[in-house]
């Protein structure tokens, strides 16, 4: 197999996010019931808590692949709703497709990875790793980063 | 989708937001997604310093805790809620070495400080990730380490030498060229914000240790950007304090994105005033800026004004109040001096309301609106400016027109309502030594090296290769002289640097800033420097004492301080341990007998200083908006404006990167956002030269060239370009292509005529 340079930088790539997966999967990560597949619409999203009560989370359906996603059209991502910055609630603008905090405008492209592209947070949303498992829908760890207010992503 | 999936379709457009590149998509970066481990937060016994933010005018004050590792706090599930301020971001801690151990360090907003109350920017949020630390083999790397000379000439190697040979080697080149060619042979150019201490001692050395007067700061070549505002209150001083933001009606900004560039004043603005519908806002800027969008959403406006026309507008709007007898009659008739002169010079043609429309470009109702909602809050509100008036060539003009908008309005001294410049940076300088004689004929440092008379440059916490103007021009010649560079980090200057001396920065040793509130506050060191690096004021110390000039025996930051407070009836109360005392809160300038008046212009500061003026009459001053009589933006950059060189180029800050951008590539969270520096460009003009999103693109002036990635976005008109300041990638250096000519007072000016073309 011939690599040129991109397909280096994309092995290696394949090579640390599997490294971070283990390291999130480790030992105490918990299954948790997101939504059965069929109720989930493009754009619209879906509330649930991950890893326990204390912290909310949003689960959205792109439409359309993007990066990390789940499901039938790899469309389905999630991510803490906290944000980063201060830990208000975000919200989903369907109009630009992007997750909105009201108290300081950061702004998150949850077709990006979380990324933030605008305001005073720091880092990206972390990602809820998702599972398809029959015909529903499972949060099973948290990649990139910690979730606001906590210290560990691992749940009580 | 896996990552290359990703990055592919980001080429071919799959992103709702500006397409990445190839270059870009690769910067989404790996860093971001490594998963921290689990917090050691810090412990109950923790040590703690006073700090404050290492970047911006606002100063936010933070703690730093620092603890053993495996000695922290480790919990279970969420500790704090929503604005609490007591949130430890994994960014927020590092290790690092202190007295020789590693340490875990925790930088943390300060909920206890009266401007940011636990918030902090998208800059200072990444504080901690900035402290050298071996773990970061990135940090590690950039920074300076130890002193390195060229002993033999440009052609040899820099190498290692001890700080003693430095000096001498320094202090022998100095004493040879001041010899041979007079003391104006040595040059300096400074950070002028550049914590207090250090910027003192150069100073004192240039102007009093060698007798130079052949100087200039970073962004300037002479004056201190305030002359506009200054010709009306005897002083540039910001006049407000960080509380009006939350009380203010109406705010005004003009060449200023707060959003951006002071983030946490906006935010409070933001949050506590504007989006609960108790204040407007009116943004007065050439880009449709996240600011001006969130201005209009919430019943304001954006007045999207074609650059380098403020004059004009501000002369309109002045017009207006004049014209409607809406002006505050108490406060002109008890305050200002020359409002005749306002009178009469507004009532050019040229300031009517159809030619200040088409001037600037901005529809007549839009400016009606303006002067409604001005009018409507008068002595209420906070006008604003900042460099996008003063990087402009009719700096002096567009400044101290908008002040006497402000200033007829009543908006000066009362909670909520100022007339001032917002600022950029902190205040560095408290004490300005005594100038030699020959300034007087030698105000431009640049005319000096290109007529080969600056034989010597010493790059004083300043990148000369990137911070000045007309680089293209002018960083040939600055290569050509005998370079001392002192700085924390290894920069392009290293290519021609003579000297290196590596400078002990924020966390390594006490520091003081203030914020443009005026507060003085004492950054405390809390970790060792890398290798053998010391403090800037410790750089001139020991070639000063090499020299054998007198007046450099200070032993302590204390004993720098001491003498800078004994020059200045401001701050001269002000002795270490009270500012010690004061904690992230400080100490507040001008103080007379322990009280300093909330905002200056104010009841309370005639009270306390027996003034309300810095002029000698206690009076505000707006004679010299006559000067807007010969106005005419034809005369400047847009005489430029040519057939060879269409459209008319202008630089903004970006949220996330602060000034040369010296840290920005340490916090993998916020880079990826902008891995390349970007070129707005009008949908209109894109088509013209076949340029789509994503396709790299150089920009040309008559004085040189950079290169960026296209965003063509309505964000900015018909005409005009817009790139970020000093980003820092090599070539993407928007100074490379600004014009050379000082503006009139005494500035750089980073609005240049052009073309842009693709790659």
């Amino acid at each position: 197999m011939k690599l040129n340079r991109r397909g280096l930088i994309y092995l290696g790539t394949l090579g640390v996010a599997s490294a971070v997966a283990k390291n999130a999967f480790a030992s105490q990560a918990k299954e948790v019931k997101v939504a059965d597949l069929a109720s989930i619409s493009p754009l619209k999203p879906v509330s649930f808590n991950y890893p326990d009560e204390e912290s909310p989370a949003i689960l959205l359906d792109m439409g359309k692949t993007v990066y990390m996603g789940v499901g039938p059209k790899k469309s389905i991502v999630a991510y803490s709703s906290l944000c980063q910055h201060m830990g208000c609630p975000v919200n989903f603008d369907s109009k630009s497709r992007l997750l909105v905090c009201p108290c300081h405008i950061s702004i998150y492209d949850p077709a990006r990875g979380g990324m933030c592209v605008e305001g005073p947070a720091i880092s990206r949303l972390p990602r809820i790793i998702l599972k398809v498992k029959g015909n529903s829908i499972y949060a099973v760890g948290v990649s990139q980063g910690i979730i606001y207010g906590r210290s560990s992503n691992l749940g009580r | 989708m896996d990552r290359r999936d990703f990055l592919k379709s980001s080429l071919i457009g799959a992103g709702l937001l500006p397409l990445l590149t190839w270059e870009e998509a690769k910067a989404f970066s790996l860093d971001a997604e490594l998963m921290p481990e689990d917090l050691e937060l810090p412990p109950k016994d923790a040590q703690v310093f006073n700090l404050t933010c290492q970047y911006c005018m606002v100063q936010c004050g933070y703690k730093a805790y620092v603890w053993e590792p495996g000695k922290g706090r480790k919990v279970k599930g969420a500790y704090t809620t929503v604005l609490s301020g007591e949130w430890v971001h994994p960014y927020f801690i590092n290790r690092v070495i202190k007295d020789g151990k590693e340490v875990f360090v925790a930088i943390v907003p300060d909920k206890d400080c009266v401007i940011n109350q636990g918030d902090h920017s998208v800059r200072g949020g990444g504080n901690a990730k900035t402290l050298y630390t071996q773990r970061s083999p990135h940090v590690a790397s950039k920074r300076l380490h130890y002193p390195m000379v060229r002993l033999k000439g440009k052609d040899s190697p820099l190498i290692r030498v001890s700080w003693d040979e430095a000096a001498e080697f320094i202090a022998e080149r100095f004493t040879k060229i001041k010899q041979e060619h007079g003391p104006d042979a040595l040059g300096m150019i400074f950070g002028d914000w550049l914590w207090t201490l250090p910027t003192y001692a150069i100073l004192k050395f240039w102007f009093k240790g060698l007798g130079s007067s052949s100087y200039a700061g970073n962004g300037w070549f002479f004056d201190e950007e305030s002359a506009g505002i200054s010709a009306a209150f005897g002083s540039g001083t910001r006049s407000f304090t960080v509380e009006d933001f939350e009380t203010t009606k109406l705010l005004v900004t003009a060449g200023t994105n707060l959003q951006a560039n002071g983030s946490v004043w906006w935010h409070r603005f933001y949050l506590k005033n504007l989006s609960v519908g108790k204040a407007k806002h009116i943004d007065i800027d050439p880009c449709r800026t996240l600011q001006a969008q969130m201005a209009e959403k919430h019943g304001g406006l954006h007045l999207q004004i074609k650059p380098g026309t403020d004059p004009i507008l501000a002369g309109a709007l002045i017009r207006l109040v004049i014209e409607k007898d809406a002006y505050d009659k108490d406060f002109v008739r008890k305050y200002v001096s020359g409002f005749e002169k306002v009178v009469e010079t507004v009532k050019d043609p040229k300031f009517s309301l159809d030619n200040a429309s088409r001037a600037t470009g901005i529809p007549k109702e839009k400016i009606l609106k303006a002067v409604e909602l001005m009018i409507e809050n008068k002595g209420q509100s906070m006008f604003l400016h900042e460099k996008g008036l003063i990087h402009q060539m009719a700096a002096f003009e567009a400044q101290h027109a908008y002040a006497v908008l402000g200033i007829i309005l009543g908006n000066v001294g009362k909670p909520g309502a100022c007339t001032s410049r917002a600022g950029g940076h902190p205040k560095g300088t408290f004490a300005w030594p005594e100038e030699p004689p020959s300034r007087e004929h030698n105000l431009n440092i640049y005319e000096g090296l290109e007529r080969g008379k600056v034989k010597a440059l010493w790059a004083y916490g300043c990148n000369i290769f990137k911070q000045l103007p007309s680089l293209t021009k002018y960083r040939p010649l600055m290569e050509k002289t005998f370079l001392v560079v002192s700085d924390r980090i290894h920069t392009e200057m290293d290519s021609a640097a003579d000297v290196l001396l590596p400078a002990a920065t924020w966390g390594e040793t006490d520091l003081i800033l203030a914020s443009e509130d005026r507060r003085v506050r004492i950054i405390q060191g809390f970790m060792d420097p890398p290798g053998e690096a010391k403090p800037d004021w410790e750089h001139v110390v020991l070639v000063a004492k090499k020299m054998g000039i007198r007046g450099f025996d200070w032993k302590s930051p204390k004993d720098v301080w001491d003498e800078i407070r004994s020059q200045n009836d401001w701050i001269k109360e002000m002795d270490w341990d009270s500012l010690l005392k004061a904690g992230t809160n400080g100490l507040r300038y001008p103080m007379v007998n322990g009280k300093s008046p909330d905002r200056l212009y104010s009841d309370e500061m005639e009270r306390i200083m027996g003034k309300r003026f810095f002029t000698k009459d206690n009076k505000i001053h707006v004679e010299k908006i006559t000067v807007l009589k010969d106005f005419d933006p034809k005369k400047y950059e847009w005489g430029e404006v040519s057939s060879r060189y269409p459209l008319m180029a202008i630089d903004f800050r970006l949220n996330e990167l602060w000034n040369t951008g010296y840290t920005y590539w340490d916090t993998p969270g916020v880079y990826e956002r902008t891995p390349d520096a970007y070129l707005l460009i009008n949908p209109v003009d894109a088509k013209a030269r076949g340029i789509s999103t994503g396709q790299w693109v150089v920009l040309e002036s008559p004085y040189g060239k950079c290169k960026a990635v296209a965003r063509v976005s309505d964000k900015v008109p018909p005409g005009v370009v817009a790139m970020p300041a000093l980003f820092p990638k090599p070539e993407q250096e928007f100074n490379y292509a600004t014009r050379p000519t000082p503006t009139t007072d005494g500035s750089v000016d980073t609005m240049v005529a052009c073309e842009v073309y693709p790659l």
